[in-house]
């Protein structure tokens, strides 16, 4: 990459630090007003306890678990995006990963938060921790969960500390209040040796443990579900179907995120339809992996018609969730695939497209997961219904909004492509850093 | 005594009030534990036969409650007899019931003895893989601590390393200066 082009990079990496144009305010006003709205029905629920959802004593799980793993599944995507493309050194990586972790982060955090507004008293998630027993899947959940996030903070922070470096002296006056926190985040930063195989450590480390990591976690999300009694859940193959699942949600949600801030930032010159195009083919590799899974566990259960799991099986291929269920398997599963793999033109919109079906057909199908499973009677009762309320609908787009809001706001105060990582990946490349000319405004 | 009636021509019978004497006497073979001896009879001494008696031990779950232990039915002399070998040690006290019978009313007797033999303690059978599942939680343990402390490398080792370099960048540069 010659200097010029490197310049460029850099002037767009810190391009959103410290702007606050009209476009910016008017998105942080109305995310944060559906964050807002969503923290309201929160307190709501709070004040008047979990009647006010759609939860009932068959039906005890329901938008809350489901986005629990919903979230949490988007976030390994992101984490596991960079670990791979990293370990592979891929050449194309550098302007994706710092958007992959930052994604990773902020769903993770998400969907973290899922099962403790689900307890209804957020107070007894205490008793977790006091009365904690190291047989019980909840336990295993609270310690994956807290030892993933810490990695994922880890993995986002480590190579952001020469890019710290590099940002302060390219913004040089813009950043004058976060000048001394990057002073601080970047620990002296010069891009020496002894520093540059400090990091390259401890960066390969969080790349090969953040995938045990991301698997452990999914695994015992699955768990949670296939170690009750359960019929329909109680499957050896939840815990792969989960991963990859978290995997397929989670490519999507990269590829989403990174063509919208593509095109709001203007890094169009760096992030190019070649990156859309690989990130499919992932997503497709994924996707007819998943397939391949659904289409074993639904035929184990389907050819031996178990009298515990044929009734929900049914429900599913022909009975009251059965347009969901086609539903996803066709508009969230075959046709975004068929969209991404197929050659043509306008690569970046349609991975957006099958991204988008991805991504809404696997909320489906944690839907399909969670709530037919419930209820499915396990004594001789009448099935089970849910119907969410306004409490549970707001909360989720509340949360949903939450990500695209922390995402924004942490671009806002740090570079959103790697530079450290492109000097990597074209070679050792020593500039003097250039200021940063005053904005030329991004859109494609 | 027989108290006779008139009612519309038709005589009726008093009721007679039993009796019931209960009695608790160490079984011939210790491991069997107890004989719950009931006499049921009248008044003046004549028996009650075939007579169903109901059994139950005094016990506390949530409160006072009755345990039921067993039945049986009193032959012609009004006798009748149940092996009773109790859960526990210590005192207990039996009630015993007869519900009416003909022109018999219902009786209840009561005895407090001191058990010197119990059943053994139930063992329940070891859970499949039990030694294996008891070492699972160290197990698992050593592995989310060598996570941690990975983790904890990973952060401030390569800290300590880039501080490291800076600090020695610095030296290097007031050296040459």
């Amino acid at each position: 990459m010659d200097a010029r082009t490197r310049a460029l990079y850099v002037e767009r990496a810190v391009w959103p630090i410290g702007k606050g144009d009209r476009n910016f305010w008017l998105a942080v006003v109305v995310l944060s007003a559906m964050v807002a709205g969503g923290l309201y029905a929160w307190v709501y629920q709070l004040q008047r306890g979990l009647w006010v959802t759609g939860l009932n004593q068959k039906v005890s799980w329901g938008f809350y678990i489901i986005n629990c793993v919903f979230f949490i599944g988007m976030s390994y995507g992101g984490a596991m995006t960079s670990a791979i493309l990293r370990l592979t050194n891929a050449k194309w990586r550098a302007p994706l990963t710092r958007i992959a972790e930052a994604t990773a982060v902020a769903a993770l955090l998400v969907g973290a938060v899922y099962p403790i507004i689900d307890l209804g008293r957020p107070d007894r998630f205490l008793n977790v921790i006091r009365y904690a027993q190291v047989g019980s899947p909840i336990v295993w959940d609270v310690v994956a969960i807290g030892t993933y996030t810490i990695a994922s903070f880890v993995f986002l922070y480590l190579p952001l500390i020469p890019d710290l470096a590099i940002a302060r002296e390219a913004l040089g006056s813009r950043t004058r209040i976060l000048s001394p926190i990057y002073r601080v985040l970047a620990l002296g930063w010069r891009g020496t040796p002894s520093q540059e195989r400090a990091l390259a450590r401890g960066i390969g480390i969080m790349a090969v443990l953040i995938i045990p990591l991301a698997v452990s976690v999914h695994s015992v999300l699955a768990w949670l579900f296939a170690v009750t009694v359960r019929a329909e859940w109680h499957s050896t193959i939840f815990a792969p179907l989960f991963v990859l699942g978290a995997m397929f949600s989670g490519v999507a949600a990269v590829i989403i995120v990174v063509a919208a801030l593509r095109r709001v930032y203007g890094l169009q010159p760096f992030i190019t339809a070649k990156h859309f195009r690989y990130l499919s083919y992932l997503l497709v590799a994924l996707g007819l992996a998943y397939v391949y899974f659904m289409i074993s566990e639904y035929l184990t259960e389907g050819y031996v018609f178990e009298e515990s799991t044929t009734p929900v099986l049914e429900s599913l291929l022909t009975g009251a969730y059965a347009p969901a269920f086609w539903s996803f398997s066709i508009g969230g599963l075959v046709l975004p695939l068929v969209i991404a793999a197929l050659p043509g033109r306008f690569p970046v919109a349609r991975a957006c497209v099958a991204s988008a079906l991805v991504i809404a057909g696997m909320w489906l199908k944690r839907f399909l997961i969670v709530v037919p499973g419930m209820a499915n009677p396990i004594v001789p009762w009448d099935w089970g219904r849910y119907q969410p309320t306004w409490v549970e609908i707001a909360i989720t787009a509340g949360s949903a909004a939450a990500i695209p809001l922390m995402l924004i706001v942490f671009f806002r105060f740090f570079p959103v492509m790697s530079v450290h990582e492109l000097d990597e990946v074209e070679g050792v490349y020593e500039p003097p850093v250039p200021r940063v000319a005053p904005a030329f405004s991004g859109g494609d | 005594m027989t108290l006779m009636l008139t009612f519309g021509n038709v005589a009726l019978a008093d009721h007679l009030k039993a009796i019931c004497d209960v009695q608790v006497t160490a079984s011939a073979k210790l491991e069997q534990g107890y004989v719950l001896g009931v006499r049921l009879h009248t008044s003046d001494g004549r028996p009650v036969n075939e007579a169903t008696v109901r059994f139950y031990d005094k016990v506390e779950l949530f409160g006072d409650r009755e345990m039921y232990i067993g039945s049986s039915i009193t032959d012609g002399q009004g006798n009748t007899s149940l092996r009773y070998l109790p859960a526990r040690l210590g005192t207990h006290e039996l009630v015993v019931r007869s519900s009416s019978k003909d022109h018999f009313t219902a009786a209840e007797g009561r005895v407090t003895f001191e058990a010197t033999v119990a059943a053994p303690a139930y063992r329940s059978e070891p859970a499949p893989l039990a030694a294996f599942s008891a070492l699972v939680p160290y197990g698992v343990g050593a592995v989310v601590i060598s996570v941690w402390a990975l983790l904890a490398f990973a952060l401030f080792g390569t800290a300590r390393g880039v501080l490291g370099g800076a600090r020695d960048h610095a030296q290097k540069k007031g050296d040459l200066a």
